[in-house]
């Protein structure tokens, strides 16, 4: 029997490392870095707004 | 939760979440009087196939000239998503006028919202330091942008991209709400 691998490699290795950052990892980075109060609050609370532009063409 | 990449690229991709973006809704005129309605959302993600993106990307801005515009886009497909504290309550568009029916968080509609057992709508929970709370895609809500405009603005725009597999999920998951039927 062969010992070729019978899967291509260079697909696996570049594919990288498709896993998600673990909780744990995640609060210890939090602590370092903690996120700025801005920014909590333009993405923890905005909603979807509307906004009516009005103009009067005036040479036209 | 997902994975999610935070480096800038110039090319639009597939999974890009971008904030502040704003929808035209209509532009009137009328005897010199223009009018324009916008929605501004705060996310939005990019749902347009990534292999049509990238080819878009390469005949449209790569230097090396090429034959014809065949593969540029017209527009891409994009989605709003949602504050889910905002969706379980229902109010997550009061702020346009639009009350949506609410989803009890403690009961079966608010689990199946959150296993993406829903079709209408893709859960989302991000790595804390991309700073954005759990939230939800509404498929139903989908929307067109326009390439370049997106293009020229991603950098400023630009919160950070799904990545591989998760985008490809979200992906799958709209193909599939789109093409529901409706039995009798």
């Amino acid at each position: 029997m062969s010992n070729d691998d019978i899967f291509g490699s260079e697909y696996v290795n570049n594919t990288g490392d498709t896993s998600s950052a673990q909780k744990k990892s995640e609060v210890k980075s939090l602590l370092k870095e903690p996120v700025k109060e801005e920014d909590m609050e333009k993405y923890g609370t905005s909603k979807p707004r509307r906004v009516l532009i009005k103009a009067t063409i005036t040479n036209g | 939760m997902v994975k999610v990449k935070t480096t800038k690229v110039s090319r639009i991709s597939q999974g890009d979440i971008v904030k502040d973006f704003e929808h035209i809704e209509y532009v009137s005129e009328k005897s010199g009087n223009i009018e324009v309605s916008k929605i501004v959302f705060p996310l939005a993600i990019v749902l347009t196939q990534d292999c049509d993106l990238a080819q878009d990307y390469m005949y449209r801005w790569s230097k090396t000239s090429t034959k014809n515009e065949d593969k540029w886009l017209m527009s891409v497909i994009m989605a709003p998503i949602y504050n889910v504290e905002h969706v379980y309550t229902g109010e997550h568009l009061s702020d346009i006028g639009m009350s949506m029916t609410p989803i009890n968080r403690r009961r079966t509609p608010g689990d199946n919202l959150r296993k993406n057992e829903t079709p209408r709508y893709h859960y989302l929970e991000f790595p804390a330091s991309t700073a954005i709370p759990p939230s939800a895609i509404d498929f139903k809500h989908y929307f067109s942008a326009n390439v370049a405009y997106l293009k020229k603005h991603k950098s400023k725009l630009f919160a950070c991209q799904i990545s591989d597999l998760y985008r490809e999920d979200i992906s799958q998951r709209f193909a599939s709400y789109l093409s529901r039927i409706g039995l009798p």
